[in-house]
């Protein structure tokens, strides 16, 4: 039998080239493009010490990292940390206190590892649904995909993709309890990690009818593995009502920060209007063509969990659907492109599309200079994502 | 040498690599301002710090100037040369109110450094003289400084800082437990915080740190180090200011440094 083509030294190299990759261009869209930068409300020191890879959102990390949960807001408008989950911030506090690196870096850190770890469970779960074949183009598809930068910044999005990477191919390699420790932490990492509750039941249940235990046993075991992200969310809300009295700061801190007052529940709506009021004005591309981008990745992923549909991937189509769902509720289609990140599954399809070799070159080769765009202006103040 | 140890090695020269070279005392001669203001705010005084470097000496005088935070990065750091026994004004070079900066200068010479907070235009309010600190006398990790009193009434307003040297940029952010006493001497409640990388002015402590009235207070702060977990080189100030509402002149309110075990 011949060896994997995606060994594992193979799978990192590539993706050691392509970290090298997205921080040279933070490099040089930090050094070289000062005519580019835009207005920053970060402090003096701040701006000083970061590393290019941590703008924007990256600061109410770097704020829990370094001196906790703020004080709840007292009036809409206040911006607070408190719309950020704890494990990142706790993971990047550990390694600055314990090696006195500065806390951005720290970050950047703990997000390149979990991708290296992500990586190497990504193609074993690959490998088991699709084959080898599918590893090295739906690797490719992963980091060419023009938001995936943010696997390498101060963001959480590398440390969810990696737990429920972990959890799920924990079921695979029947190893419950690895599962249930990924699932709780990712439930303690982004709201994401709620939706991959279900993903982790219905998985651990139709393993358990593979290895032909009966429904009651299959089902028991769905419970136990697709619980511990919700009790990882139930653990930060516990939190949040032990220390400020309110379970659902979260929200209420994610919500003060637009320019109306608004629930999760009023997000649909507002997204709705957004996009009427972008076609109909006719501001799709000239007035606002980052925002347009974000709207084409979320129907791109729609598509892609149709796919996955058509090939009779259930489980993988609804958590493709319940993450990229999870959208319109935060009010806005501007961090769509972010949002998607963790949905692995549909970069798998995207893989795909390399039995049409031509196509799926020159799809990667675009992919990578939107994503240079992308890092330029992520960089320069220019973009949040 | 076995693999376990050699990897432990590599692991303690990186972590050591890290955490950055020992502490860089400077200069032998050295002032610390721990409050260099300007502001442009229309309507009101158009502060301005002036500060003075003298050489008493009979041959050049080089002093090394720390801003922090400056206005520019290029203006973090400047060599300043003054004739023999002559007087030679600071430029500023720091952001406007409501952000604070904080001076360093050092010299291999004797120097004396005078630094008032005036109204640019001339007039107005009494100068503010700035207190010029040894850097010595900071606090250090364990050490508890003690401002006040500090008044909140119909004449009077007061505000708070806590400040540091550039010496501190990379110890920073720095965490401090910050006491609030009465007057009376009871404790009103006391705080945790992070302080982050730039001097942090509290315009209205009775207001921040939510006490039921207005009476007088005194602060205790006490560093307890740096949420990076790196030393300070200098560490820690804490003033206070009390102003007359009427009048627009301040001064700073006494302070006492309790060193930690």
């Amino acid at each position: 039998m011949p060896p994997p083509v995606s060994t594992t030294r193979r799978l990192l190299l590539v993706t050691l080239a392509w970290v090298v990759w997205v921080w040279l261009i933070a490099l040089v869209a930090d050094q070289a493009m000062p005519w580019l930068r835009g207005p920053t409300k970060w402090g003096y020191d701040l701006v000083r010490r970061v590393t290019p890879l941590a703008r924007w959102d990256s600061g109410w990390y770097i704020s829990i990292a370094e001196g906790g949960y703020q004080q709840p807001p007292k009036a809409f408008g206040q911006e607070t940390n408190h719309a950020f989950f704890p494990l990142y911030p706790l993971l990047v506090r550990l390694l600055t206190r314990t090696t006195g690196i500065e806390t951005s870096l720290a970050g950047n850190l703990i997000s390149g590892a979990a991708l290296f770890g992500a990586v190497l469970l990504f193609a074993d779960w690959i490998r088991r649904r699709w084959g080898e074949p599918r590893v090295a183009p739906a690797l490719f598809a992963l980091l060419a995909f023009p938001t995936s930068f943010f696997f390498l910044s101060v963001y959480t999005e590398s440390l969810a993709l990696f737990l429920a990477l972990l959890a799920v191919v924990s079921i695979d390699r029947s190893r419950p309890l690895v599962a249930v420790l990924a699932g709780y932490l990712s439930g303690l990492t982004r709201i994401t990690g709620v939706v991959l509750a279900p993903y982790l039941a219905l998985s651990s249940m139709a393993k358990s009818r593979q290895d032909g235990k009966s429904w009651g046993r299959a089902v028991a075991a769905g419970m136990l593995t697709g619980l511990p992200p919700i009790l990882g969310f139930l653990t930060f809300c516990a939190y949040f009502e032990y220390r400020f009295g309110d379970p659902f700061l979260f929200m209420k801190a994610q919500h003060n920060w637009g320019t109306m007052e608004k629930t999760a529940l009023d997000g649909p709506r507002i997204v709705a209007k957004m996009i009427a009021a972008d076609v109909t004005t006719g501001r799709i591309f000239h007035k606002s063509p980052a925002r347009t981008l974000e709207g084409v990745f979320l129907l791109l992923f729609a598509f892609l969990a149709i796919r996955l549909l058509r090939e009779k991937r259930w489980i993988e189509s609804l958590y493709v659907f319940m993450t990229i769902g999870l959208v319109p509720f935060t009010g806005t289609l501007e961090s769509a492109g972010r949002y998607v990140l963790p949905a692995f599954p549909a970069f798998a399809v995207l893989g795909g599309l390399s039995i049409r070799p031509s196509l799926f070159r020159v799809a990667v080769v675009l992919g990578f200079l939107l994503q240079a765009a992308y890092v330029a202006i992520f960089v320069n103040w220019l973009w949040a994502g | 040498m076995g693999r376990l140890t050699r990897t432990s090695l590599l692991a303690a020269l990186l972590v050591s690599a890290a955490c950055g070279p020992g502490r860089d005392l400077g200069l032998p001669h050295k002032a610390f301002l721990p409050a260099v203001v300007r502001s442009r705010i229309p309507g009101r005084v158009p502060w301005e710090t002036r500060v003075e470097v003298t050489n008493p000496g009979g041959g050049l005088l080089a002093v090394r100037l720390r801003r922090w935070p400056p206005d520019d990065r290029e203006a973090e750091e400047e060599t300043i040369v003054i004739a023999p026994r002559s007087t030679r004004g600071i430029p500023l070079r720091i952001p406007l109110l409501p952000s604070v900066s904080t001076f360093l200068l050092e010299s291999a010479d004797a120097f004396t450094v005078t630094a008032v907070v005036r109204d640019r235009r001339g007039g107005g309010p009494p100068p503010l003289p700035i207190p010029v600190i040894e850097p010595e006398s900071l606090a250090r990790p364990g050490d508890t400084l003690r401002v006040g009193p500090l008044l909140s009434d119909r004449e009077h307003r007061s505000h708070i800082g806590f400040t540091f040297p550039a010496t501190e940029r990379e110890a920073v952010p720095f965490r401090v437990r910050t006491a609030v006493i009465g007057a009376d001497g009871v404790r009103l409640g006391t705080w945790e915080q992070a302080l982050h990388g730039v001097p942090q002015i509290i315009e209205d402590p009775w207001a921040f740190y939510e006490l039921r009235d207005r009476r007088p207070l005194f602060v205790e702060v006490t560093l307890l180090g740096g949420t990076r977990g790196r030393k300070p080189v200098w560490g820690l100030w804490v003033y206070g200011i009390v102003t007359e509402i009427a009048t627009n002149a301040s001064r700073f309110v006494e302070r006492t440094v309790r060193r930690g075990s």
